[in-house]
């Protein structure tokens, strides 16, 4: 009797406890992955979207918003598919020289998205960026610089892709902007790889508040992760 | 313990000069100047040369990465690249890790280094340059991570070297700029000095002119004093001028010019009162002026009285020599007297004046004109009725003959005169050099009783007897001794209050003997300067009469006298008063008016005008006006009403 009296004593205590475990756990994590992830703050990026590229562009940024949510969730398997088909989607392939009028210019997700067109880098950033902001670890992605063959010809041309590796040692799926599928690297006999590279190191003294640095300019890599954390992504 | 807070508290109390503030403003801005930029430029080239550093690891580990992409994956091939890259090159690590983390190669220096930087520079611009990062792949897959790490020693020192090179040029700088700071303040604040020296001169009562100087606010400052300084030179000069006419009006006869009966009798009474009183009276009368009055005419008879006058004036110019006051009235319509202190031999004298007037009156032939005189020394214990009813009783003996007669009365023996005065001699010399000497004081008290100060004299202490100074001073003139009783005094006074905390104001009067003796005066005050607390207490008083008579002697002394911070005072002033012109440029503490003017005030409303004048002239100016010798409470009471600011005690009157 007595013990039982207690026990129903205890039980509201014991609820309001769990709740606050519960939440407190759930902070835990969500602090975990946050430090892991790449933070975006899509307020600035939908300001800035309305503001360069018209209302009826906001659309496609809160598709991508949603898309970003809607992915959180799910194993990095699909999260690479859902990523993949998002931007195959919304994107159309255009050149550089017709597009921004320059031989090679690189475009930050926003401008990708404000036009809704790109060439291969710019297809590969948005889809680096979009990966990190789920959560995807900087080691398991390579932006790699491949020297591709034109079907049915001989000729040659200078493209870029995003890598997503299961392990580190192991063969990369291989993200395309001139193909919707994402397939392994050991199928894509039409890619010969060069050189990769990602974000690793270069934020010196892992300092992502270091304030602009002037040298970033001098490097295009360095020059759009600089133009990308003006429009709100939290490197 | 209560020292040390004195001093604290003097140090906090003392001034500080414009320059001396100016110089801590550009003190201060210079330092601020070298040592931020000094700051500012190590820390500016500390931040381009990481910068530079980390580009360099950046780009290489870059460039490195991309051959190692593109070679074999051959250890020892891969080993060999990343060796010749460390060992031609200036690298502080080298390192390639595999992705799991795992080092494949390493390469890290480890010579030491020779470095000219201290450890204190380095630790505190340590370099902190991040290591350049790239990827190499082999083929589809993840080779490795490489790490690239540049010297940052070198330019540790690199930047020490050009911090001491930046730390020589900014002092080299800096120093210069002192250079031009000294230049330009001593420019800029050249004629403050100046302005100083005047504003400190009308603060001490002294109202000078001087040069305005091209600076905006020192020329406004200078123009208002000098406006300030030259309303008061005129308003003095009127004053001066108004009280001239004003005193001669009140002493003097209208017609000759002469002292008026009144005011002789009143120089009489002074002269006589000094217990050595010493000197001649001449009585003249002139005989049948009415007539000539009568017979030829008034305007004739006034020439005549004129030209009579003029005649006495003249006899006494030519025998300055022998004496030291003198003073010539004229008594009633037909009476003249003259009053010579010192003389003693008194035929020559008459003789002289009797043929002056002998040719006088032959001008004057178609009336039977007369000038006779008689004259008498004057003994020490004559009074004024005494002595004027002797000299009335000789006249009446010269003039029993018609014409032109003398009557001398030279009765006092010449040479009782000589032993007087060796005895005085001996009597003095003795006291001086056996030290018997003491001081007396005499205080000078305001109308309400509080000291304004005390006059010091020197009393002669001999057998028992103590001499005081209004007894002995006529000899000691005569002997010319008074240079050396002044300066025994000084000693003395020196003795007794160099060390006194008290502040009262000390009076002591210089004779004119040491004011003449440039030695004399120099020494005395460089004596004072030792005694900066006894100097601002002293108030050095000389004659009125020696003023006038030496004026740029006496301004320089005054301005020495400020010097040191001691005050100036002026004694025995009466008609000389409106004489001194400039008064207003000497920053005089006190007048103290001579007690012929003070004497029985009460009867002579002329005076009282006279007195009063000289009390708002005074006042204008900051200088007190006290008033010697008077007893009576009634003439007290007047001086008072006057303006007068107080009393000297009473001494014993000296000539």
């Amino acid at each position: 009797m007595l013990s039982k009296g207690i026990v129903s004593a205890c039980r509201f205590a014991w609820r309001y406890r769990f709740f606050s475990i519960l939440f407190f756990l759930v902070l835990c994590l969500t602090s975990v992955a946050l430090a892991e992830r790449l933070v975006i703050e899509f307020s600035t990026f939908i300001q800035q979207m309305q503001q360069r590229y018209g209302a009826n562009r906001v659309t496609v940024a809160r598709q991508w918003q949603g898309m970003l949510q809607h992915a959180a969730g799910l194993p990095e398997q699909q999260q690479i598919l859902v990523v993949n088909d998002f931007f195959a989607r919304t994107l159309r392939y255009q050149t550089d020289i017709e597009l921004w009028k320059q031989n090679d210019y690189w475009a930050t997700p926003l401008e990708t998205m404000g036009k809704g067109l790109g060439d291969c880098e710019d297809y590969a950033i948005a889809k680096y960026v979009s990966l990190r902001a789920l959560g995807i670890s900087d080691d398991k992605l390579r932006l790699i610089y491949v020297k591709a063959q034109l079907p049915g010809t001989r000729q040659t041309q200078a493209h870029m892709v995003l890598g997503y590796f299961t392990q580190p040692n192991a063969q990369p799926l291989i993200l395309d902007s001139l193909i919707v599928k994402v397939l392994p690297a050991a199928k894509r006999t039409d890619l010969s790889p060069v050189f990769s590279f990602n974000s690793k190191g270069l934020w010196a003294n892992n300092s992502t508040q270091s304030v602009a640095d002037p040298t970033a300019r001098l490097s295009r890599w360095r020059h759009i992760l600089e133009q990308t954390r003006k429009e709100g992504v939290k490197w | 313990m209560v020292s040390v807070f004195k001093v604290l508290k003097r140090k906090r109390n003392k001034t500080i000069t414009l320059k001396q503030e100016l110089w801590i403003a550009i003190l201060t801005v210079i330092i601020i100047g070298f040592v931020s930029s000094l700051l500012i430029s190590t820390s500016s080239a500390k931040e381009y040369f990481t910068t530079e550093l980390r580009m360099k690891n950046v780009d290489n580990a870059n460039s490195l990465a991309l051959m190692l992409s593109q070679m074999n994956k051959d250890p020892v091939e891969i080993e060999l690249l990343i060796s010749a890259t460390f060992d031609t090159g200036y690298y502080h690590r080298i390192e390639l890790k595999d992705p799991q983390g795992d080092t494949i190669i390493k390469r890290i220096y480890r010579g030491e280094l020779t470095l000219n930087a201290p450890r204190w520079f380095r630790h505190l611009y340590s370099l902190n340059v991040a290591p350049g990062i790239a990827q190499v792949s082999d083929g589809w897959q993840q080779f490795g991570t490489l790490y690239v790490e540049s010297h940052s020693e070198y330019t540790q020192d690199a930047l020490w070297q050009s911090a001491v090179n930046l730390f020589y040029s900014f002092l080299a700088v800096a120093v210069s700029a002192c250079i031009a700071g000294a230049y330009f303040l001593s420019k800029i604040l050249s004629p403050l000095s100046d302005v100083m020296k005047q504003a400190v001169a009308l603060g001490e009562k002294r109202f000078i002119k001087s040069k305005v100087p091209r600076t905006y606010e020192f020329a406004k400052l200078v123009t208002s004093m000098n406006q300030l300084s030259s309303r008061f030179s005129r308003t003095v000069k009127e004053d001066r001028r108004r009280l001239e006419e004003m005193r001669f009006k009140s002493q003097h006869d209208d017609l000759t010019g002469l002292a008026n009966r009144e005011y002789f009798n009143a120089t009489l009474d002074t002269f006589l009162q000094n217990s050595q009183a010493h000197g001649a009276l001449f009585l003249f009368r002139v005989i049948n002026l009415d007539a000539l009055s009568d017979q030829v005419g008034r305007v004739e008879m006034v020439s005549f009285l004129r030209r009579f006058s003029e005649s006495l004036v003249v006899f006494l110019e030519s025998n300055e020599d022998s004496f030291r006051e003198s003073q010539i009235a004229r008594m009633s319509h037909v009476d003249f007297l003259v009053l010579f202190s010192d003389v003693s031999e008194l035929k020559t004298l008459s003789d002289n004046v009797l043929n002056i007037h002998k040719q006088l009156v032959a001008e004057f032939a178609q009336v039977e004109l007369g000038v006779s005189h008689s004259c008498s020394l004057i003994k020490a214990d004559d009074t004024r009725g005494e002595l004027l009813t002797r000299v009335d009783q000789l006249l009446k003996i010269a003039i029993a003959q018609p014409g032109c007669n003398a009557y001398i009365n030279d009765n006092v023996p010449v040479h009782q005169e000589h032993i007087d005065a060796d005895q005085w001699r001996t009597t003095i010399e003795t006291a001086l050099k056996e030290n018997q000497l003491e001081i007396a004081l005499y205080p000078v008290s305001s109308f309400s009783g509080s000291l304004l100060q005390q006059q010091i004299s020197l009393s002669l202490l001999l057998n028992g007897e103590k001499y005081r100074f209004g007894f002995y001073y006529q000899w000691a003139h005569r002997l010319h001794l008074l240079a050396r009783l002044d300066w025994s005094l000084m000693k003395l006074m020196i003795l007794e209050y160099g060390d006194s905390e008290d502040e009262s104001i000390l009076a002591i009067e210089l004779s004119a003997d040491t004011l003449r003796d440039d030695m004399a005066v120099a020494s005395i005050l460089t004596g004072l300067s030792a005694y900066p607390n006894l100097a601002k207490r002293l108030c050095f008083e000389v004659r009125a009469g020696f003023a006038v008579k030496e004026f740029s002697l006496f301004r320089s002394f005054c301005s020495q006298v400020h010097c040191i911070g001691a005050k100036v005072a002026l004694k025995r002033v009466g008609a000389e008063f409106t004489k001194l012109t400039k008064i207003q440029e000497l920053g005089l503490e006190m007048i103290k008016i001579d007690t012929v003017y003070c004497h029985n005030i009460s009867f002579s409303e002329d005076n009282q005008t006279f007195l009063r004048g000289v009390c708002s002239l005074a006042h204008s100016l900051g200088i007190k006006v006290v008033a010697e010798g008077v007893k009576n409470p009634s003439d007290q009471a007047i001086l008072h009403s006057l303006g007068f600011d107080g009393l000297v005690a009473i001494e014993e009157r000296v000539g």
